[in-house]
């Protein structure tokens, strides 16, 4: 399939300070791809530089093969953009400020309508459209933000954190909205510190901390990255005999497994497979369970598992 | 080009749906006007409003006695006209030059004799331009003066062709008859009358509540310039000149668009005031359209660009928000917004120059006084679209140079 977009060592440096360091990625046409990383990590300058708002210190990028650098007008033309803050004019209505943005974008008259009728339906607010954005709730400002970066009919829509700030529902609705854009060949590059949302929506993603990716592939390719084990807790009614544990590491193929009374803990490479025998073990010698819990490794862990600190650290 | 347009439409309908905005640039002007209008009615009317003029009367003959005693002496002007009677032209540009006197009138030489005789003659007259309503009384009351001297002179010639003609009379004694019939027809009617608008203006001196329109609403100009600029922060606080910034928009077109939005905001502010005032408050602004629109035009492009290099020397919108509406007093002030310059104190009136207030008033002062239309406008309208260019050209350097930085 073919890029859409191409980042090559792109770096922006403020104050002798490399807020971004030779960050390079590809995504391709169609595809939803994810910048996951804390607060600072350089996610949001790197998006600022993509949408041509601020100049790179070196490196380049070009969309559908336009340079940020050299064509800045023609990369707009193919974008749209939505900030992580919401950039729209309170006092006018959200039809008023999508007419705006539109005419922004150079579109007018009929087209500029169906446009804006299109946008408000993806949304989901083309009864409040009358409205002025300052009586709208926090989570209706971010959906008419994201409309006003699907005016254009991007080929690539880039969102920055776009759900901040925004109740569950809102955010579910957000998402799924996101989702059927991308379903339907709208290519999305999407920021986050939120794990769940990047696991929700991306297809391939890249971690960033400091300014620089750490990691970066699908989300198969990124846990087993981390290579971290998955962790099977059972609790049980009955007391579990110490003479369990060598059948339990054969079962399960690990020697790591602990036994504490009423509990068992193993870490394997196999949880969701090796489950089933362990039920089965534990039944076949009369210890009744009480609770099973499984924990498999997501890009939370990955991120410690790179970084030694927290996503949202 | 045209999203220049579309930002500074845009502008002015988000201003106008800011009520706070509606009563300080709209509200406020019109209140103030009909207020010290009618305040300082009396106070216009009871001070003793005083001309000073001089007079080089070369001719002493019996036309220039009827300017000089019958009509600057009457009833209606002695208290009004201050005459100076000088020996020389240089005295009268002299005393010009140094502000002592609105006026020099000049009669020539045989001034009285041409008239008799049906020749070409003339009334030169040396004004103070920074004088301009007393100025404008005394050129109407010249004007009116030698209307009435044509309209006489036209009745004799007229009346000694026939008498001439049918032998009634010999041309000889026509000499000695003109000053009898002259002063028969003094006698018949009224010897100077005003036409109605000088009339009105002469009697009535400025009134207060012109005066204030015009200084008020000039004064507000500022504000609602001001008002513009701070759209500039509002857009960075608000984070849609992020926004505008990554669509497809050059940097040319965002700062063009903000520009005509503040010159957009104060022209539909100042335009509304115009006609509120002149048909609510009766105010006449001078009879030359044209005069008008293109003072308001070059007196709103003058503020703009001075709110335009405002913006770029402030930093925040709490910034512009303090320091403008402190401007816009000083300069209504100092540039005659409510009293009028002629009666500041020299180094004042000296100051009062360097503010397009002070430049603006006159040139509607002009309008409303004088007749002189489009012409008589030229200094004001060039030296406010000199000070437009200015600040503009600076604001724009300062802004481009702090750049529409958004990271």
């Amino acid at each position: 399939m073919m890029n859409i977009i191409e980042v090559k060592e792109l770096t922006k440096v403020y104050e002798g300070r490399k807020a971004v360091d030779s960050v390079s990625f590809e995504i391709k046409k169609g595809e939803a791809f994810g910048l996951l990383g804390p607060n600072g990590a350089g996610k949001t300058t790197t998006i600022s530089m993509l949408s041509c708002l601020i100049p790179p210190t070196s490196g380049d990028a070009h969309i559908e093969g336009k340079s940020i650098i050299k064509e800045p007008i023609e990369v707009k033309k193919r974008i749209g953009v939505v900030p992580q803050d919401i950039a729209l004019y309170p006092t006018l209505s959200a039809r008023e400020n999508l007419f705006f943005w539109g005419e922004m974008y150079g579109l007018s008259g009929r087209r500029l309508k169906e446009k804006v009728d299109e946008v408000l339906q993806v949304v989901g607010l083309t009864e409040r459209s009358k409205d002025r954005i300052n009586k709208y709730s926090g989570g209706m400002k971010r959906r008419i933000n994201i409309a006003v970066g699907l005016l254009p009919s991007p080929k690539l829509l880039i969102l920055d954190e776009p759900t901040v700030g925004v109740d569950p529902q809102s955010r579910t609705n957000i998402l799924e909205s996101l989702r059927k854009l991308n379903k339907g060949g709208l290519t999305i590059l999407y920021t986050s510190h939120y794990m769940e949302e990047v696991e929700f929506l991306c297809d391939r993603v890249a971690v960033m901390d400091l300014g620089k990716i750490i990691a970066q592939g699908t989300q198969n390719e990124l846990r087993l990255l981390a290579g971290k084990m998955d962790s099977l807790k059972i609790s049980t009614i009955d007391e579990v005999q110490m003479r369990l544990v060598e059948v339990i590491k054969k079962v399960s193929e690990t020697d790591e497994v602990k036994i504490a009374d009423k509990a068992i803990e193993i870490l394997t490479l196999q949880g969701r497979k090796v489950l089933p025998k362990i039920i089965e073990l534990l039944g076949n010698n009369s210890i009744r369970i009480k609770s099973v819990e499984v924990e498999e490794p997501n890009l939370e862990s990955l991120f410690l598992h790179l970084t030694g600190k927290e996503l949202r650290d | 080009m045209i999203k220049v347009f579309l930002i500074g439409i845009k502008d002015v309908k988000i201003r106008a749906r800011d009520p706070s905005s509606f009563i300080i640039l709209l509200v406020m002007p019109l209140i103030l006007i009909l207020v010290l209008g009618m305040v300082f009615q009396p106070l216009w009317t009871s001070t003793p409003f005083t001309i000073d003029i001089a007079v080089l009367d070369e001719d002493n003959g019996e036309f220039s006695k009827i300017l000089l005693d019958e009509v600057f002496g009457s009833e209606q002007l002695k208290d009004m006209v201050k005459i100076k009677y000088v020996e020389s032209k240089e005295e009268i540009i002299n005393e010009v030059n140094k502000g002592k006197i609105a006026a020099g009138v000049i009669i020539g030489k045989e001034f009285s004799q041409a008239i008799m005789t049906g020749e070409d003659t003339r009334i030169k007259i040396l004004a103070d331009p920074e004088q301009t309503i007393k100025a404008g009384v005394i050129k109407n009351i010249v004007e009116a003066f030698t209307l009435e001297v044509l309209k006489r002179r036209i009745i004799l010639g007229t009346s000694m062709g026939i008498l001439v003609a049918k032998n009634l009379i010999n041309p000889a004694e026509i000499q000695q008859l003109i000053p009898v019939w002259l002063s028969e027809i003094e006698n018949m009617e009224e010897l100077i009358r005003m036409d109605k608008k000088t009339e009105k203006r002469m009697d009535k001196n400025p009134l207060a509540m012109e005066y204030y329109a015009v200084g008020m609403g000039v004064m507000y100009i500022l504000f609602a310039t001001n008002a513009g600029a701070e759209t500039i922060f509002q857009e960075r606080r608000n984070k849609t000149l992020e926004r505008i910034k990554v669509a497809p928009v050059s940097e040319r077109e965002i700062l063009g668009g903000k520009l005509f939005g503040i010159f957009l905001i104060a022209l539909l502010q100042f335009v509304m005031i115009v006609f509120f005032t002149r048909i609510f408050y009766r105010v006449n602004w001078g009879d030359s359209i044209l005069g008008i629109i293109i003072m308001i035009f070059s007196s709103v492009l003058a503020f703009s660009g001075l709110s335009t290099l405002l913006a770029s020397l402030t930093k925040s919108e709490e910034q512009i928000g303090n320091i403008g509406p402190a401007l816009a007093m000083i300069f209504g002030f100092m540039g005659g917004g409510m009293w009028p310059a002629f009666a500041f104190p020299d180094w004042l009136n000296m100051v009062s120059k360097f503010t397009p207030n002070r430049w603006a008033i006159d040139g509607f002062l002009k309008l409303m006084y004088q007749e002189g239309g489009v012409v008589s406008i030229l200094p004001e309208v060039l030296v406010l679209l000199g000070m437009a260019t200015v600040f503009f050209s600076l604001g724009i350097f300062r802004l481009r140079m702090k750049g529409v930085k958004v990271d």
